[in-house]
């Protein structure tokens, strides 16, 4: 089932008015004054008013209601209102609703996305919001200082979204892990809906590095429902750098009465931006800033380059070298070693990236600084968005970012991403040339054009549609981040000006990888969005489990998508654009048609929590509004996502599907019934040495043989079958293993089609706690004994008892492995 | 998932099939009599005022409710333990869907614990050849250690009428292996010598009655 909806509201459009346009009516352009014109009349106003009385025919109930928070006027005169939907006056949590009002005043409403049958079972909170802060807090265990102070906020959660288990990708190990740190143990509550609170918490500091992590505590009992970080990041990027990649870039800079110079675009950004604004500096503008470490406090800083150079000359196309000798200074200062990394202010008490304020470290920034630039352009000429939010609100972006480990600072960091918090973007160097480039992904400075483009774009998504980062939905916002990143790179190769997007060249795929020249050898982008799979763990199409992969690769099926319906799919099987689910192959529409189609379905139909399905049927919709219903656009459409395993197009028999249920859902604390959501609803806990049965389903055909395999990732340093085989009928000895955090992939494959599969995961827990070679639950007994308190620096004797690294996670997955391998029956 | 496991013939079937087999003929002898199914489960406490199992009066005929008893005055922190029984009964599974009940003797959080979803040290599950293995422990060394004395926790055993038990059918039960959680399984600040010497489980044995299928 591809639909993830919790009890939708049945109609998805209420025409309001009796003559309103039919769905797929081609709207034509407005001039730039029209759309002014139509914006003084308050459309919002009429759709919250429209909106309330809806509430009825919505079936939400008296107490339900709409708050918009964000407006927007396309270039066809519609305005788009969206509003988060309320119970009571506090947020649903994910539910939203869509207002279309169009030139002519008719109001169309997409209910998609709102939660129905909202009930709370208690008439006020238990616990208050300064107890909820203090439960995150202490769950958060910050090591230093917080940035700022939490924000708490009373919301009405839907349970389904109450988490489970979180993975990471460890790049070391090139293997999807277990991420303990986002992981929730605690079982949804019974209640569809309970009372919350969202806190948000910032700490940005050498201790802890910068992280955004949120969490939704329950109200009523105290219990952390779900817990993420709310930084969208792109894995490592690679960088292309100014004349380093691009020759000489146009810069807007800005000059000041003292004659000296800043990478500050003053024409891009009219309000302040509010993460400086809330520090008593008011910066307007796009502005483009270098990484540091106050020494005072140890906390991480950023200041700009305004009024640093006194020629309007920025960088020198090369991009910093890594400074440090290890044969020749091996540990200068204890274990701080990175610090050599680094130059320190004359008072001792500011640190930077060695090299970042030098003519190579400028590099970077001209890089960041003219790909936000034209990102902005791009956003602004386009689609006549004015900026991130549609409302000016100013940007930065910080370079030469620092990381701290275990081990020390790393000023050279694989990293790059939004940052909610601070309304900005902040921009690693890579640790291409370092000594730790093998631990890493080894990427060369992560300001590529496609890049910026892609990391904005995760700002444009939060003030749009704002797709929940995980599950279907966080592929789409990734998926979605790459896509205007490579139109933002395409509009940069043509003349960076102007309406329209020009393609690029017809058959060069490398226009096509994600950060092609940020990787350590040509062969190495981020991603192919032409054929995903390609760097082998991104998916090609829609499959049952492609929700519990990294949105990284869960990107893979819109990034095709969006390949196939600009360019064109292959009929050779050979073809890297080839698709097994499309095999006739397909005619592409370019890329500023698609991109067109792309942009109005994510600013005026996708919710939160919308997935494949959800995208292909508002994709269907924003093309049959541009070009017509029945067009020949439409219909490219509805061929690239059949391409990619989502619906059919015109005249297609319906596809074998392989799903897999809930593997032995007795007991489990993972809840059955919720559908995936990013974190791992179906991943089940056995025990090592035990016979169990994996059971699949296959539908539209008779020939329901299936084929289990547990493909991993390569190069983990695992022999081939180290997980034992599953037999054709599914059973499946456990093996002996002793690699709790590490996921087993099982697929099952259609043989009737083999292009068809389904993925879930296993995690296995050796019980043998008390290593007498038996599996029972008097093994929890020792477990109990070497059971400690986090911090009580308890060292048991008995490392076999710890079956998880320790503390309640032992607790957790032994029970849960043990009733899952031995079921009551 | 289901785990596999052998199934064993009833006494009843094994006669039916005993009659086919031997008799050729295809007439049925009319005139024995069908033995009478039992109904319900009946069990005898053990004697004793050791570790032993002990009817509870919430068990209904189909239903028996079985308590785990210590001796008392022993302090323990906990205990696990493996009932083998014959496959034609079946372990059945309180509310919380394991097949253990806590008495709430043993202190399962930790002390002060304010978080209502803490994960327990409490689990259970029926292995291959029927036999059921439970456990609950305390996991908090700072919690103190509980007369056994009195009901640590309960196990359910249901009368499957699909098995069709002939009435008077003895169903042996036996507790092949049994440990507790003494009260001094050292402290934090023992060295490695002293833990490992005292963080083990002790073995004890547990008295069983007699179950009948009547």
């Amino acid at each position: 089932m591809l639909r993830t909806f919790m009890c939708p509201v049945p109609a998805l459009v209420f025409a309001l008015a009796a003559d309103a346009a039919p769905l797929g009516a081609v709207i034509p352009a407005l001039t730039p004054a029209q759309v002014a014109a139509l914006k003084t009349q308050q459309p919002a106003r009429a759709a919250q008013a429209q909106m309330q009385q809806l509430a009825s025919q919505l079936n939400l109930g008296p107490s339900a209601g709409f708050v918009p928070h964000q407006t927007v006027t396309n270039a066809q005169g519609r305005t788009v209102v969206r509003f988060h939907q309320t119970h009571k006056g506090h947020r649903v949590w994910a539910g939203e609703a869509i207002a279309h009002v169009e030139p002519d005043g008719h109001v169309k409403t997409l209910n998609q996305g709102l939660k129905a049958q909202v009930a709370l079972a208690t008439a006020s909170p238990r616990l208050s919001a300064d107890q909820a802060k203090a439960i995150a807090l202490k769950n958060l265990a910050p090591k230093g200082v917080m940035t700022q102070a939490p924000k708490v906020e009373e919301v009405v959660f839907p349970t389904k979204f109450t988490g489970g288990l979180a993975t990471r990708f460890d790049a070391a190990r090139k293997q999807v892990v277990l991420d303990k740190e986002l992981s929730t143990w605690v079982k949804a509550p019974s209640e569809a809906y309970v009372r919350a609170y969202e806190v948000r918490t910032l700490l940005a500091n050498k201790l802890d590095g910068h992280k955004e992590i949120s969490f939704i505590i329950d109200a009523e009992t105290g219990a952390i429902l779900r817990k993420w970080n709310a930084i969208q990041g792109d894995t490592p990027v690679q960088g292309t750098g100014s004349s380093y990649y691009r020759g000489q870039v146009p810069l807007s800079t800005s000059r000041a009465a003292d004659g000296t110079f800043s990478l500050v675009a003053q024409d891009r950004g009219s309000q302040p931006n509010p993460f400086v604004l809330a520090q008593g500096v008011n910066w307007t503008g796009l502005t483009t800033c270098y990484s540091g470490i106050d020494m005072n406090i140890g906390d991480f800083v950023f200041d700009s380059y305004k009024g640093y150079a006194n020629q309007n000359q920025w960088g020198s196309g090369q991009l910093m070298p890594f400074p440090y000798d290890f044969n020749y200074v091996p540990n200068p200062m204890g274990n701080w070693w990175g610090a050599m990394l680094l130059d320190w202010s004359p008072d001792g008490m500011l640190a930077t990236a060695q090299g970042a304020l030098g003519a190579d470290g400028l590099t970077t920034a001209v890089d960041a600084h003219y790909g936000l630039s034209t990102t902005w352009d791009f956003y602004k000429n386009v689609f006549n968005r004015n900026g991130i939010d549609d409302q000016g609100t100013s940007t930065f972006a910080i370079v030469h970012k620092i990381d701290f480990g275990a081990s020390g600072v790393a000023p050279m960091a694989d990293n790059a991403f939004w940052s909610p918090y601070y309304f900005g973007m902040v921009f690693g160097d890579g640790t291409y040339g370092t000594p730790w480039a093998n631990l890493m992904y080894g990427m060369k400075a992560i300001t590529e054009v496609d890049i910026t483009g892609h990391e904005l774009t995760h700002g444009v998504t939060e003030y749009s549609a704002a797709l929940i980062y995980a599950g279907q939905s966080g592929g789409l916002n990734e998926g979605n981040s790459d896509i205007f990143g490579k139109m933002v790179q395409a509009y940069a190769d043509g003349a960076a000006a102007g309406a329209t997007i020009p393609d690029f060249p017809s058959g060069d795929l490398t226009k096509w990888a994600v950060g092609y020249h940020s990787g350590p050898d040509a062969i190495s982008p981020l991603r192919f969005m032409y054929k995903p799979s390609l760097d082998g763990a991104s998916a090609d199409g829609w499959y049952d489990g492609i929700d519990l992969i990294d949105v990284h690769y869960s990107s893979g099926p819109l990034n095709r998508f969006f390949y196939f319906l600009t360019s064109g799919a292959s009929s050779n099987s050979t073809s890297p654009t080839y698709s097994p689910y499309y095999p006739a192959g397909m005619t592409g529409i370019g890329n500023d048609k698609a991109a067109r189609i792309w942009y109005k379905t994510l600013t005026e139909h996708l919710v939160p929590d919308s997935d494949l399905a959800g995208a292909r049927a508002a994709a269907i919709t924003s093309a049959g509004e541009l070009f017509g219903v029945g067009s020949a656009e439409e219909i490219a459409v509805m061929k690239a996502w059949s391409a990619v395993n989502v619906g059919l197009a015109p005249g297609q028999a319906p596809r074998v599907i392989v799903t897999f249920p809930v593997i032995n859902g007795e007991g489990s604390w993972l809840d059955a019934s919720a559908s995936p959501t990013g974190i791992l609803k179906k991943v089940q806990v056995f025990p090592t040495r035990t016979n169990v049965q994996i059971v699949a389903g296959v539908q539209n055909t008779t020939n329901k043989t299936l084929a289990f395999s547990t493909p991993r990732m390569a190069s983990n340093g695992l022999p081939p079958g180290a997980v034992g085989v599953i037999q054709a009928d599914g059973t499946w000895t456990t093996p002996n293993w002793n690699y709790y955090e590490e996921l087993i992939s099982v697929q099952a494959t259609s043989q009737a089609d083999p292009s068809q599969f389904a993925k879930t995961h296993a995690l296995l827990m050796n019980l043998d706690a008390d290593t007498d070679n038996e599996i029972d639950a008097i093994d929890l007994g020792s477990t109990a004994m070497s059971w400690y308190k986090p911090g009580a620096g308890f060292n048991t004797p008995n490392p076999a008892a710890r079956i998880a690294g320790g503390g309640d996670w032992d607790v957790v997955f032994f029970t849960e492995a043990f009733t899952n391998g031995f079921p009551v029956k | 998932m289901r785990i596999r496991s052998l199934s064993i013939l009833s006494p009843v079937l094994a006669l039916a099939l005993g009659l086919a087999c031997g008799g050729g003929s295809n007439s049925t002898p009319a005139s024995t009599p069908t033995p009478a199914s039992a109904q319900a489960l009946a069990y005898t406490d053990p004697t004793g005022t050791g570790w032993r199992l002990v009817k509870d009066t919430s068990s209904t005929p189909t239903r028996l409710v079985l308590n785990l008893v210590g001796p008392s005055g022993l302090k323990t922190r906990g205990v696990g333990f493996n009932l083998q029984a014959p496959t034609f009964v079946k372990f059945g599974a309180f509310s919380s869907g394991l097949p253990i009940q806590d008495a709430g003797v043993y202190q399962l959080t930790t002390v002060g614990s304010t978080d209502p979803s803490e994960p327990l040290a409490i689990t259970g599950g029926v292995k291959k050849g029927n036999l059921l293995s439970v456990g609950i422990y305390q996991k908090d060394r700072d919690q103190a250690a509980q007369d056994s004395g009195a009901m640590l926790c309960q196990i359910a055993i249901l009368l499957d009428p699909a098995a069709k038990l002939t009435t008077g059918t003895t169903l042996p039960l036996s507790i092949i292996k049994a440990k507790v959680i003494p009260v001094d399984i050292g402290a934090v600040t023992d060295d490695q010598w002293t833990l490992d010497k005292k963080m083990r489980m002790a073995d004890i044995s547990v008295a069983v009655g007699t179950l009948t299928a009547n």
